[in-house]
């Protein structure tokens, strides 16, 4: 690592102990319903309650924002991420979102593309969508393969065709990317995949492993092998150096890649300045993380008082070096432990980036 | 006062790691933690499409 990364990293290190302090609500996730049109292989959730569990009823969300979050932010600058599943399952999801707009507050969504025809897209964009990013992994035999529906790729392509026509012809664009998973069936085919997404318009790819949580857990073929990642990052950085917008996602700390696969140094922002709302009401960080570390309740609590006055274990990560691996890491000031999800409920790290990429700090 | 100065002190961390070359966090927090706010003009024009009950096309109103 050289002295000008080094130094880098240790001022994003004093801004992210500020930030801690700060703790500015800049992302709010709302898990609004499970319901979902594919049956993916790496699913982060179980998934497996989603037909019994009901959608999170929209008056009870808005009551959130109206009573506890509204009278403590400026809502222009936070920006509401509608999730599931699948959001687009929701049949009142432009009522959401055009509830969110007249509030000032800017809202986006992850979606699969299946369910966005181009009447339900122009009804999400008049309703105030500011930001999406549509799943695609991979070429079309192997996007089938792990979303598990033979409509999959053409409901992808024609999402992405619809945004990158959009943000051709209008003139307030929307901020949007390509998500792709990276898995032991795409990973050879990474070239080519950037040049299928660039000629349906796409300028934005975001590339993210998977973890092992979720249906991923049991299924080997998804995780990637130590040598495919870090031929992961190599890809991303040549990628960038030819002038392509390529990243890796936020999630783990990357040594001596940081600066050079994604835009940003590593920062975990999950409870320093991202929250969610779960399903069930559960306050938490990022969707994915572990129910140990749910902080409250919507129904039970208040969730701003919940977001001042809880998120301890998020802003204080000293209890992470207590386990291996970071008991003896000397990349600690740098990492803090890696992303949060990646805790299991005991505490123990899931996956050390670090160690894929075989750096010592 | 306090949030005034970590701020400053942040906005400060975030031109020195301009200088350095890493311009990347202004621009991530740009695009995902301050994003552009919707535009007055397309709320109050959903509000009145929506009392006349005369929606034109989304891509019309973004127009």
């Amino acid at each position: 690592m050289n002295l000008r990364l080094k130094i880098a990293l240790l001022l994003e290190s004093l801004r992210r102990k500020n930030l801690k302090q700060l703790h500015p609500l800049r992302q709010l996730f709302w898990e609004s319903t499970l319901r979902c049109n594919v049956h993916c292989l790496h699913c982060g959730s179980d998934c497996v309650a989603s037909v019994e569990t009901p959608d999170m009823p929209a008056e009870d969300f808005l009551n959130v924002i109206d009573t506890e979050i509204t009278p403590h932010v400026d809502p222009h600058q936070v920006l509401i991420i509608i999730s599931g599943g699948e959001p687009l399952m929701r049949k009142d999801l432009a009522d959401i979102g055009r509830a969110l707009m007249l509030r000032g507050y800017p809202w986006g969504m992850v979606t699969n593309g299946l369910a966005l025809t181009e009447t339900r897209f122009r009804e999400l964009v008049a309703a105030g969508l500011r930001s999406i990013t549509v799943s695609c992994d991979g070429l079309e035999k192997d996007h089938i393969w792990l979303r598990q529906h033979p409509l999959a790729f053409e409901g992808a392509t024609r999402a992405i065709r619809l945004i990158a026509d959009y943000n051709t012809n209008y003139p307030a664009p929307l901020t949007w990317d390509v998500v792709t998973c990276a898995n032991q069936r795409n990973i050879g085919h990474l070239p080519q995949i950037r040049e299928m997404l660039w000629s349906l318009g796409v300028r934005d790819w975001r590339v993210f492993g998977i973890d092992p949580m979720g249906r991923a857990a049991t299924n080997e073929e998804l995780l990637l092998t130590d040598d495919q990642f870090q031929y992961l990052m190599k890809y991303i950085a040549s990628e960038r150096e030819a002038g392509h917008h390529v990243s890796y996602s936020c999630e783990g700390y990357l040594g001596g890649y940081e600066g050079r696969v994604r835009d940003h140094l590593y920062l975990c922002a999950a409870g320093i300045s991202v929250a969610s709302i779960l399903i069930d009401g559960s306050i938490s960080a990022c969707t994915s993380i572990r129910g140990k570390y749910y902080q409250g309740n919507i129904y039970k609590d208040s969730f701003w008082s919940v977001w001042e006055n809880g998120f301890q274990l998020y802003r204080d990560r000293s209890w992470m070096r207590k386990k291996e691996p970071c008991n003896n890491c000397k990349a600690w000031t740098f990492c803090e432990g890696n992303g949060m999800h990646l805790r299991r409920e005991d505490g123990s790290l899931m996956l050390c980036h670090l160690h894929r990429l075989g750096q010592k700090n | 006062m306090k949030k005034r100065i970590l701020t400053r002190a942040n906005a400060l961390i975030i031109l020195l790691l301009s200088v350095l070359g890493f311009t990347g966090c202004r621009e991530y927090l740009v695009k995902y933690g301050v994003p552009e706010p919707p535009k007055p003009t397309r709320v109050a024009e959903t509000v009145e499409n929506e009392e006349t009950q005369d929606i034109p096309s989304a891509t019309d109103q973004a127009r």
